[in-house]
């Protein structure tokens, strides 16, 4: 349990530099929930397919760049923990891609 | 403004850190009721394990005076150095601030300890202060003897292809200047390790894989050579360690040289002098060299009666404690903490951040009446960077077994996950152990 709480810590120690922006972010995002929601014509179905391909395109764009963000490269990729690693940040980025992505694209796709 | 900046900070982070607080309250370190107490609780250094362990002494204890004496107004991220040495890191992500870090109501000296004197239980500072205490706790650090070698110079460093990564921030930036530099030529690097007990024992590993990376990248490893001169006759003390690094250095072809010890250089001239155990002599001349110097435990504790008397600790002064509770073995009301007890291993931040909670346990249990009732294993850790973007895991313990926190982290398996952890994990970490939470 420890290693979750330290974990915890690790994210929360990240996040707060900028934690004003990431507060603005979430701020942002529950408006367009709430609007997206409180619009009937909104259509979260239908925007589904297209949340998914945000998602993926997310999570393999993060794939491709968080080594190089990280001053390291794809090629020091050798060992099965570093995928597992590197695929678990690319689906964290696709899931927050997708929940960021979600209400806009329902939004966006109102029915006539 | 930066009271204002401070406070906005905190309050924001107050803000964020509910929900987490909330959730995991039962795992946050101060989960019991506080201990009431008058006593006065001096703390000497304000490192990360002086830092931490006021942090934590205040959240668990209600009434008591806690002071930390500390004439430093920076606080250095410390396990950051050799990423700045090494270009990966720029300074400013190693400067902080101690005054942003200690808790509300603690008084803070800003002077230097210079005389313990425990058995009237009494600080004495440089000014000349003296502080009575109930409890003492020392987290002074290590102290660099750059005077053992002669002509070393530390304002040098970054000149003349000078490096050292240990002394301050400002001298990593300027061993990377240096490192820099000579990379674009290549050439002869010296790599150097002495006989005493270092912090961070793996710093002078890391920038040998690092110089070799560096050059590598340049262009100029073909015609350079990098020598490794230890004044032991190993690199590294837990033999599984050192045997891994040994076979990788031989790979890229790092010479190791055994039982020379650094004990001159001629900065200007570019010659180091080092010495063999029977007294011979050897110049050698150097593009780059890597000064690493002989450390000890802080005058003001060698000179006093906390030090070791005896025994493989004595000869470096270190603080005479009981390796298990880390409480002092003649003075049961002054415990050590951090890069200055005399124990086999641990001059880390992670020894910190494992002894601190178990530091401070073993405190509240004195205050109470009781028996120490935690005990250290000795954990320490390195992350051992073998080159930019890959790094192996290592931790181990008193007896130099290897004990990974993670099960399937291999440790001596080079990976990205471990360069992850060292480049953006580790600092928000000890962050969290230095404000207490972790």
């Amino acid at each position: 349990m420890y290693e979750i709480w330290l974990g915890l810590n690790i994210v929360y120690e990240t996040l707060l530099p900028g934690l004003l922006w990431w507060l603005l972010l979430a701020l942002a995002w529950i408006t367009l929930l709430v609007a997206a929601w409180r619009t009937p014509q909104a259509n979260w179905r239908r925007a589904w397919p297209a949340t998914l391909i945000l998602g993926a395109f997310a999570a393999l764009v993060a794939f491709v760049l968080l080594p190089a963000l990280t001053a390291s490269s794809l090629s020091e990729l050798k060992y099965w923990v570093d995928w597992v690693f590197l695929g678990s940040l690319a689906l964290g980025a696709g899931a927050m891609a997708m929940a960021l992505g979600w209400p806009a694209l329902a939004w966006l796709a109102r029915r006539a | 403004m930066t009271q204002i900046n401070t406070s906005r900070r905190r309050w924001l982070g107050g803000m964020a850190a509910w929900p987490v607080a909330a959730t995991l309250a039962s795992h946050a370190p101060q989960a019991q009721a506080r201990l009431k107490t008058r006593a006065h609780i001096v703390i000497v250094g304000s490192g990360l394990a002086g830092i931490a362990a006021a942090n934590r002494l205040s959240q668990a204890l209600d009434g008591a005076r806690i002071t930390i004496v500390d004439g430093k107004e920076a606080h250095n991220y410390q396990p950051g150095y050799t990423l700045v040495a090494t270009g990966v890191w720029p300074v400013g992500k190693v400067v902080e601030r101690n005054a942003d870090f200690h808790p509300a109501g603690v008084e803070w000296v800003k002077d230097f300890a210079a005389e313990f004197d425990p058995a009237s239980n009494v600080v004495v500072t440089q000014g000349g202060q003296r502080l009575r205490y109930d409890y003492l706790i020392v987290a002074t650090g290590t102290q660099m003897n750059f005077d053992q070698i002669d002509g070393m110079d530390v304002s040098a460093i970054g000149r003349h292809g000078l490096g050292c990564v240990y002394p301050s921030a400002q001298a990593a930036e300027a061993t990377w200047a240096a490192l820099d530099t000579f990379r674009g030529t290549g050439g002869r690097a010296l790599m150097t390790l002495p006989a005493t007990p270092l912090k961070c024992a793996g710093a002078p590993l890391k920038m040998t894989f690092m110089v070799v990376d560096r050059l590598r990248e340049a262009g100029t490893l073909g015609r350079s050579t990098v020598e490794f001169h230890s004044a032991l006759g190993n690199v590294f003390g837990v033999k599984a360690v050192n045997d891994n690094v040994l076979a990788r250095w031989d790979k890229l072809g790092v010479g190791v040289t055994y039982h020379h010890k650094l004990t001159a250089v001629d900065i200007g001239g570019r010659r180091a002098t080092f010495s063999t155990p029977e007294g011979a002599q050897e110049t050698l001349e150097y593009d780059f060299l890597h000064v690493v110097p002989p450390m000890s435990a802080p005058n003001p504790v060698r000179q006093s009666d906390l030090a070791w008397k005896d025994g493989p600790f004595a000869a470096g002064g270190w603080l005479e404690v009981d390796k298990d509770t880390l409480q002092h073995r003649r003075y049961p009301n002054v415990f050590g903490l951090g890069d200055v007890n005399g124990t086999p291993r641990g001059k880390t931040a992670a020894t910190v951040k494992k002894s601190t909670p178990l530091v401070v346990q073993n405190l509240l249990d004195v205050m109470a009446g009781k028996a120490p009732s935690a005990t250290f294993d000795g954990y320490t850790s390195c992350p051992l960077i073998v080159r930019e973007g890959s790094a192996m895991l290592i931790e181990f313990d008193y007896e130099g077994r290897l004990t990974p926190s993670l099960p399937m982290i291999e440790p001596l398996q080079e990976s990205y996950f471990a360069w992850v952890m060292k480049q953006r994990m580790l600092k928000p970490a000890y962050l969290a152990v230095l404000k207490g939470r972790a």
